[in-house]
């Protein structure tokens, strides 16, 4: 382990390397090691909510038929039939798991601990011993949720969207409704926890000359959604606690109608608080994808990031404006005409910042040198599904054409392209991406080329299958959608729409096999920057020893440094390293300026091991 | 209440039910069905804004998405690795108001077209109820919806809402023709959302808040009333009926439907008093 | 690109302990931040619930008392003062001081507590239960919750009590001392806050 000898070094402790199977894998924190605990979390759960997904799409093209197999394991209390009962749970928790226990922890868990503080120049997180409380209360609030699979009466069955009065105890009676919240607000703790770690690692623990523009649009979008969810995560909570407390002690915030004793609360008090933290989080859920994204483009068309700074005001605009568009949810609710009409301004105001990043991307790959690598098949399919997917949000945007569109298998297939493909795609992108600095091999490229396909066309597929159905008014949530004279005809779509699901499903047993050939399997190590970028994780080893930087770098350029005719010239290859000076020599250290006071020559430290005096 | 009256009461309900089958709308012709992927058939006199709102939208969005794959087709194919790349960061003060400007054009296109639309539609049409209510035309319908089916009430002869004459259905809304139709909407128990696919509008029915909805049918038939709002279980099975009929089939209807329901009254019955005065709006 | 731009981070390099403490009281400003969002959404609630009532407070329920909470406010107020006493005189040297004022600190929180449940039970046993509605509802909880903060914060000011002047470095002890005052201030802000909106107004 090499001596620190820069002055920065003092700051960070260089971790030892671990020695007992708990310090290495259970009660670490090393950054790393959290990240693969929350990778390896989220895919089970990503193979939980996917199966239901599957279960919810058979049902759909086969109505009331026992599902072949599986049925008699999932579903065997009647025959392998899918009830009607267990239907809404099915979706009730593949939304919640796809979300919480499967997004979150992968995209943000994961390669939010990975990458800031490598990206940064970091040696961990600000608050070690929070990063690995907050990855065990995630793993408590999962175990909450495969609890309340096994209670009687079932598990939650109001919709992820969890309304009451049907989420209170009238409508879902029984532990299992509850155990879910108490979930949800047990993994929104670990979230907040998360967040205040990620934010306060990017404000602080930067690098010298690591300058808010020269930060990876990776570490942006991690940075923007810390922000979120640190803001809004604590709204869903007070919601989520305020239906508990109906739940469990009889308090009257959201029970109305019948149910109300001498004066009744209000069920929509419950949507606003939730649609509050609600429409931030897809945000939240999009914006490290945003990340991911905006630096493939540019490390694989051999480009910078096309106007790296409208990017970000792009993506920080869409962040701040999150919390004043959520009411587009409600507008069916009855609210008042003009609070529904400025909600309809915000909404279609938002969808500008969000155009402008769009077209940064195709600018970026547009007159580059693009080589379709794996993550780069990847993010150009999440521009694909992110592009066609958010254009179909304008007519939800808007009111009128909400009416009819409200409710319907349009909104799902919208939020799903958006969403959940955008995220997915991005977000396995992302783990091809950083495989070899997790694992220290590389995947395999044809069988991650077949993960590409199946998957892309399977979630294009599903999604606008589903948009389809839901422009000729089949209705959302509905057990047997074709009991309407106006869905009746809809039968073929949905066989369509499930057989592209089961080919989806099916194409990701080639990334399950990928995974855990390369992990466990004898592998050679590969270099150590395969993909020839100069973002800062790739100056350091492979493996990445445990303290990370054995000399906290000197960040010298921007992370999408490619193809500068100077740096062909000088350095001999088309990329530049953040460490990496074009002359060669020594990178400096900044002046250090201390804000309020006037520079003095006396000031600057001229011997980088002897502390000045202030 | 005892034995023989409730008997009788038992009685008095299922004859209502008889005679409503024997009414002159042939009750027993079904809905009639929708073939292919369109919108469900338009009856109602301001829909087509919707309908149209939403398809010119949706070109707007086909021409977009094809000239995102076009670009990214030439990005993959021609700008691949045997082009070299160009050292642009993008961020000249040219470029910068190219893109710009490209978004605002979209923006003012295509959500400005969705904009002034909805806030028009909004204003004339769907959100404009106080016309509705000053009309003399309009008939008055309270929607009771629970889980799982939707209860009506007319107002009945005397003018008194909640009263003995007041028509009252189960999953039957049956509505004159060219005549605006408005409804107040609650819940009983969860929230549920009223949807009429062929009038291209729904709106949520939400206990303890009232929620007004309104249309205009013009041509008669038999149409799906679905619910849009998850209720439970048979979320899936609330299914009501609108039947628009002529003004003097709606008339006969409505006052046979008045006679039943005074007769069937049942002054002890609580739950079957749900509805309220009218809430002019 | 440019290398210019303020690292006052970089100078507080050259002070280890001044870098930790930053970045302690950069988490814990986000924490606080996070928590207060918590409570605007419960005011929120409030608000909305008490907007939305026909009358409020609904008939026939007890009237909240004025003068047990002012008192109690003023505790709060006290104990914010004898906080922020304590900090100055542990940084200038004092350690007994400290301790004395810290523990008038906690003995205030204590008593607030104490007079908040003689509260909730004489309202409780005039009549103000659960079965009223979303009045009762909110007034139990906003007070409930505030309250389990409050006990936090008693926990975080004996923990200061006991580990502030132990820091190994001056710069800790203040920065131990420091955010365990953020946190209690927080509560006692948000005291104010319901006050004003559940006795006052």
């Amino acid at each position: 382990m090499a001596v620190p000898e820069n002055a920065y070094d003092q700051l960070q402790a260089v971790h030892h390397e671990p020695t007992t199977f708990i310090a290495k894998y259970i009660w670490s924190g090393d950054h790393k090691v959290i990240a693969k605990q929350f990778l390896w979390g989220g895919l089970i759960f990503l193979l939980l909510g996917g199966l239901q997904a599957m279960f919810i799409r058979w049902q759909w093209a086969y109505p009331g038929q026992p599902v072949p197999v599986l049925g008699q394991i999932f579903f065997s209390d009647s025959g392998g039939i899918i009830t009607p009962g267990h239907y809404t749970s099915l979706f009730t928790s593949h939304g919640l798991i796809m979300i919480f226990w499967a997004i979150t922890p992968m995209m943000i868990g994961a390669f939010g601990n990975l990458t800031i503080p490598l990206m940064i120049g970091a040696r961990d997180m600000a608050f070690p011993l929070l990063n690995t409380l907050s990855f065990w209360t995630w793993f408590l609030s999962g175990l909450m949720v495969l609890a309340s699979f096994m209670v009687p009466y079932g598990t939650a069955a109001a919709g992820w969207t969890t309304y009451p009065p049907l989420s209170g105890n009238a409508g879902t009676p029984g532990w299992g409704q509850s155990l879910f919240v108490l979930a949800i607000f047990t993994t929104g703790t670990a979230t907040i926890m998360g967040g205040v770690n990620y934010i306060t690692t990017v404000i602080r623990l930067r690098a010298p000359g690591m300058t808010w523009d020269r930060i990876p649009l990776t570490v942006w979008g991690q940075f923007l959604t810390a922000i979120l969810n640190v803001l809004f995560v604590p709204v869903l909570a007070g919601g989520g606690l305020l239906l508990l407390l109906d739940r469990w002690f009889g308090t009257s915030f959201y029970v109305a109608g019948a149910l109300a004793g001498e004066s009744a609360g209000d069920p929509i008090l419950f949507q606003h608080l939730f649609w509050i933290f609600g429409h931030p989080e897809v945000y939240i859920l999009i914006l490290p994808a945003w990340g991911f994204i905006g630096d493939f483009v540019s490390f694989f068309s051999r480009k910078p990031a096309y106007w790296y700074k409208g990017s970000v005001w792009a993506m920080t605009a869409v962040s701040i404006m999150s919390a004043v568009v959520y009411g587009h949810h409600m507008y069916t609710t009855g609210m008042a005409p003009l609070l529904g009409k400025s909600f309809m301004l915000l909404t279609l105001i938002i969808s500008v910042p969000a155009e402008l990043l769009f077209l940064n991307w195709l600018h970026t790959i547009y007159h580059g040198s693009m080589r379709k690598t794996v993550p780069m098949m990847f993010a150009l399919g999440a521009i694909f599904v992110f592009g066609s997917g958010g254009l179909t949000g304008l007519p939800l945007a808007t009111i009128s054409t909400d009416l009819y569109l409200h409710a319907t298998m349009f909104v799902v297939g919208h939020f799903h392209l958006t969403m959940a493909s955008a995220a997915f795609l991005a977000t396995f992108g992302a783990i091809y991406f950083w495989f070899p600095k997790m694992f220290g091999t590389m995947m395999n490229d044809r069988l991650a080329r077949l993960h590409f396909w199946f998957s892309f066309i399977g979630l294009n597929g599903v999604f606008i299958g589903q948009m389809i159905a839901g422009y000729a008014g089949q209705p959302r949530r509905l057990y047997d959608p074709f009991q309407y004279a106006f869905t009746e005809q809809l039968l073929g779509i949905n066989q369509i729409t499930s057989y592209f699901a089961f080919f989806l499903a099916a194409g990701q047993i080639f990334f399950v096999i990928n995974w855990f050939a390369n992990i466990f399997g004898k592998r050679e190590p590969c270099e150590q920057n395969p993909w020839k970028v100069g973002t800062l994780e790739w100056s350091v080893g492979n493996p990445t020893p445990v303290y990370n930087f054995a000399k906290i770098p000197i960040v010298t350029c921007g992370p999408h440094e490619y193809s500068n005719p100077e740096c062909i010239e000088k350095l001999g290859k088309d990329w530049q390293g953040q460490w990496e000076t074009l002359d060669g020599s020594e990178p400096k250290l900044p002046d250090p300026v201390v804000v309020g006071h006037h520079h003095h020559e006396e000031d600057d430290v001229t011997d980088e091991t002897a502390p000045a005096e202030e | 209440m005892d034995f023989i009256k409730r008997l009788q009461l038992s009685w008095t309900r299922l004859g209502a039910l008889l005679v409503l089958w024997g009414l002159p709308v042939d009750v027993f012709a079904a809905v009639e069905k929708e073939t292919g992927y369109d919108m469900p058939r338009d009856v109602s006199l301001d829909g087509h804004r919707i309908t149209w709102l939403i398809n010119i939208t949706m070109w707007f969005l086909v021409i977009l998405f094809v000239i995102m794959v076009a670009w990214m087709a030439i990005a993959m194919f021609k700008h691949d690795e045997n082009h070299p790349a160009e050292y642009d960061h993008g961020d000249a003060g040219r470029q910068i108001a190219v893109a710009m400007s490209i978004s605002a054009v979209i923006f003012l296109v295509v959500d400005g077209n969705l904009y002034i639309n909805a806030m028009k539609d909004l204003d004339e049409v769907f959100w404009n109820f106080s016309d509705v209510e000053k009309n003399p035309d309009t008939v008055r319908i309270e929607v009771n919806a629970h889980q799982w089916a939707w209860d009506a009430r007319y107002v009945g002869p005397d003018g008194e809402w909640n009263t003995a004459d007041d028509p009252v259905t189960l999953n039957d809304i049956r509505v004159p023709v060219n005549r605006p139709i408005l409804l107040q909407l609650t819940s009983s128990d969860v929230i549920h959302a009223f949807n009429l696919p062929n009038m291209r509008i729904k709106t949520d029915a939400v206990p303890g808040t009232m929620a007004p909805l309104w249309f205009q049918a013009k041509e008669t038939g038999e149409f799906d009333i679905a619910c849009a709002e998850h209720c439970g279980s048979f979320h899936y099975k609330m299914k009501g009926r609108l039947t628009v009929l002529s003004q003097e089939d709606y008339e006969a209807w409505v006052g046979e439907i008045s006679h039943q329901s005074a007769l069937a009254y049942n002054p002890d019955d609580a739950d079957a008093h749900w509805g309220w005065p009218w809430k002019e709006l | 690109m440019t290398t210019t731009a303020a690292q006052t981070s970089f100078t507080s390099a050259l002070h280890p302990e001044r870098q930790v403490r930053a970045t302690n009281h950069v988490g814990m400003i986000l924490a606080l931040v996070s928590f207060s969002m918590m409570f605007a959404g419960l005011f929120y609630s409030y608000g909305l619930l008490r907007i939305r009532a026909m009358a409020w407070p609904p008939p026939g329920v007890p009237e909240a008392p004025i003068v047990v909470p002012t008192i109690i406010t003023v505790l709060m107020l006290g104990s914010s003062i004898s906080l922020e006493l304590a900090r100055k005189r542990l940084r200038e040297g004092s350690v007994a001081a400290f301790h004395r004022l810290a523990m008038a600190a906690i003995i205030l929180g204590t008593l607030f507590i104490g007079l908040q449940a003689g509260v909730w039970v004489e309202l409780w046993e005039a009549g103000l239960t659960l079965a009223i509605g979303p009045y009762a509802s909110i007034f139990y909880f906003l007070t409930t919750f505030h309250a389990l903060h409050v006990l936090a914060g008693l926990a975080i000011l004996v923990w200061m009590y006991v580990a502030a002047p132990r820091a190994p470095h001056p710069e800790l002890r203040e920065s131990r001392a420091h955010l365990s005052a953020m946190f209690w201030h927080f509560v006692g802000a948000v005291w104010l806050i319901i006050f004003s909106l559940v006795y006052v107004f």
